[in-house]
């Protein structure tokens, strides 16, 4: 009798010891898992939380990029246009610049006929005329060439 | 030892299959225990498996919650990978736009540069074809003059010449305080008759006497000669510095010419009717010749304000004497000199170079000023002076060790002055001077006018306006 009642207590201690193992296995096993769990959605909401301002920044730059592009597509119309402007104008230049050097030897040309005339006329005016011949003769090649209508 | 099993169906064998052996109390108490233990036994087990199947439950969401984890970061990572490479694109187009925009500010710059010398060249381009016009017109005004003298044409070529005196003027420098008249106009003389001015010159093709005249000061037009006859006595092509007054309804011309007799030069006299001639002289002598102090030239009338008429002149000098400015009274209708003659001024200061010549007096508000021309008249040294008088016949001082007028940016060698009032009463200066870079005979003496103010009792000539 006394046996049977032991091992009765021996084996209900037995199943208790084991349901108290199980049961302890399982409250562990799940408090880790829900600490994990709240750790996990922690880093999910953090990671989330990183993605929007991420993807505000990622906004931000694309508006930056967009907008300096569009800045770089003004600058390269503008240069178009100044380098067509700066070539007509420098075609223009050059062709006003050689008119101007053309006109030089023009004018130095007439000038060297004109006080040729003048210094005769002086010397005509003093009585010179041979001296005014030879001053006419001297600048006649230079208002020929200058003026042939006057020369 | 028994197993449990064994006990229970040793205990289903007493309580179902065979009549309990014990009392009926300690049957009910086991009874009792049996169920309490199977209702523990199975809420433990109940309890196990809510929690397991918790558990599983958690663990499913930590999965789902890693998976989505790591979803997330997946699209993080490509996210910042994209705002990497976004951010490394808006560097490269900021340094593109940058360098764009330092290009395009370059050409720009470039571009101000050539179109200001584009305007620079224009102007000039515009200004040379300007000026190559104006010297086709003054060139071919100038032949036809030639031609006409050839012809022995005058009057055609003073038509010619005046035809083409605004373009030749405008050659040099006039309208800009430069001369008023393109031509030759040496020993200027100006005076107001009624509403036209007249400018008398020395000797030129155009005639003895150049005579050209003005409405304004400005326009000038050739109109000849105004002696067109010279006293037997006189050496044609030799007159110089000429000067006219107005004396009653006559107008008086002084000259200078040179007596074929002495070989000197000698002042006479002329009149005409109208102030542009002819002046007739008829004279047989000269009025005025200082044989023995290197002859007489320069003549200039001068009327007081008591309306007596003086001469001033210049002789050479000769003899030890040097050049000296000379006053004379003359009578009413200054045709011949009274009196004896006064010395007014010799050469004295440094500037003069030993000669002082060209006089003109003039009163203004009872002051006496005597308007003279210093140095070499065929230099860049000549001047304008000024020394104060007592009155017409002197004595005079020299107010300044220095010329009254001398070099100026557009005109060299200023002398021979003259002075006279215009409409509205204003004094000028009239004066004949060469042009830089064109200093010296055969070179022309072109006339020049300058507005007078007074300062302090003195003459001061004013800047071209």
């Amino acid at each position: 009798m006394a046996s049977r009642t032991f091992r009765w207590w021996l084996a209900l201690g037995l199943v208790i010891a084991l349901v108290v193992s199980l049961g302890t296995w399982e409250l562990t096993a799940d408090l880790g898992a829900r600490a994990t769990l709240r750790q996990t959605d922690r880093a999910v909401a953090a990671l989330q939380q990183r993605q929007r301002d991420l993807e505000v920044r990622l906004d931000a730059a694309q508006a930056r990029l967009a907008s300096a592009g569009r800045q770089r597509d003004a600058a390269k119309a503008a240069l178009r246009q100044v380098s067509a402007d700066l070539y007509l104008t420098q075609a223009a230049l050059n062709g006003a610049n050689e008119s101007v050097y053309v006109n030089v030897g023009a004018i130095d040309t007439l000038n060297t006929c004109l006080n040729g005339v003048v210094e005769a006329l002086n010397q005509l005016s003093i009585g010179q005329r041979n001296n005014a011949v030879q001053s006419l003769q001297a600048v006649q090649q230079a208002c020929s060439k200058a003026a042939p209508s006057v020369g | 030892m028994a197993s449990p099993r064994s006990v229970l169906q040793l205990d289903e064998h007493r309580t179902f299959g065979k009549a309990p052996t014990g009392p009926p109390r300690r049957r009910l108490r086991r009874r009792w225990r049996r169920l309490a233990t199977t209702l523990a036994v199975a809420a433990v087990v109940g309890v196990l498996v809510a929690g397991l199947v918790d558990n599983l439950e958690v663990r499913s969401r930590l999965s789902a919650e890693r998976q989505t984890l790591a979803r997330d970061l997946v699209v993080h990572h490509r996210t910042a990978h994209r705002l990497v490479a976004t951010d490394s694109s808006t560097r490269y187009t900021v340094i593109q736009r940058n360098a764009l925009h330092w290009t395009v500010d370059a050409a720009s710059t470039e571009y101000a540069i050539a179109s200001q010398h584009l305007s620079t060249a224009k102007t000039a381009l515009a200004l040379q074809n300007y000026a190559i016009g104006v010297l086709h017109q003054c060139l071919g005004g100038v032949s036809q003059t030639y031609n006409q003298l050839s012809a022995n044409n005058l009057p055609g070529a003073v038509n010619a010449l005046d035809a083409v005196a605004g373009p030749c003027l405008a050659l040099e420098g006039g309208g800009a305080g430069g001369p008023v008249y393109p031509f030759d106009l040496a020993d200027p003389a100006v005076i107001l008759a009624g509403h036209t001015y007249y400018a008398f010159g020395t000797n030129a093709e155009a005639g003895a006497v150049q005579v050209i005249s003005s409405p304004d000061l400005k326009h000038w037009t050739a109109l000849g000669n105004a002696l067109p006859n010279l006293p037997s006595w006189a050496v044609p092509g030799y007159t110089w510095a000429p000067s006219v007054i107005r004396l009653g309804n006559s107008f008086v011309l002084y000259y200078t010419a040179l007596d074929a007799a002495a070989d000197e030069e000698c002042i006479s006299v002329a009149v005409g009717t109208v102030p542009s001639g002819p002046y007739v002289d008829s004279s047989t002598q000269p009025l005025v010749c200082q044989t023995n102090l290197g002859g007489s030239i320069d003549p200039s009338p001068f009327v007081d304000t008591n309306g007596n008429v003086y001469l001033d002149w210049k002789s050479n000098g000769a003899n030890g004497q040097p050049a000296t400015i000379w006053s004379q009274p003359m009578n009413p209708q200054g045709t011949a000199l009274t009196g004896s003659p006064t010395a007014l001024l010799t050469p004295t200061q440094p500037w003069e170079g030993g000669v002082v010549e060209g006089p003109a007096m003039l009163v203004n508000s009872g002051s006496y000023d005597l308007f003279y021309a210093g140095n070499n008249w065929n230099t860049a040294n000549y001047a304008v002076g000024v020394a104060t008088c007592s009155g017409p016949s002197g004595p005079c001082t020299k107010p300044l060790n220095q010329p009254l007028y001398g070099n100026q940016s557009n005109l060299v060698g200023p002398g021979s002055p003259s002075v006279f009032a215009d409409k509205s009463g204003n004094i000028w200066l009239a004066f004949h001077a060469w042009l830089p870079n064109a200093v010296g005979d055969p070179h022309s003496r072109l006339l020049f006018l300058r507005q007078l103010s007074f300062s302090n009792g003195l003459p001061v000539v004013n800047p071209p306006s």
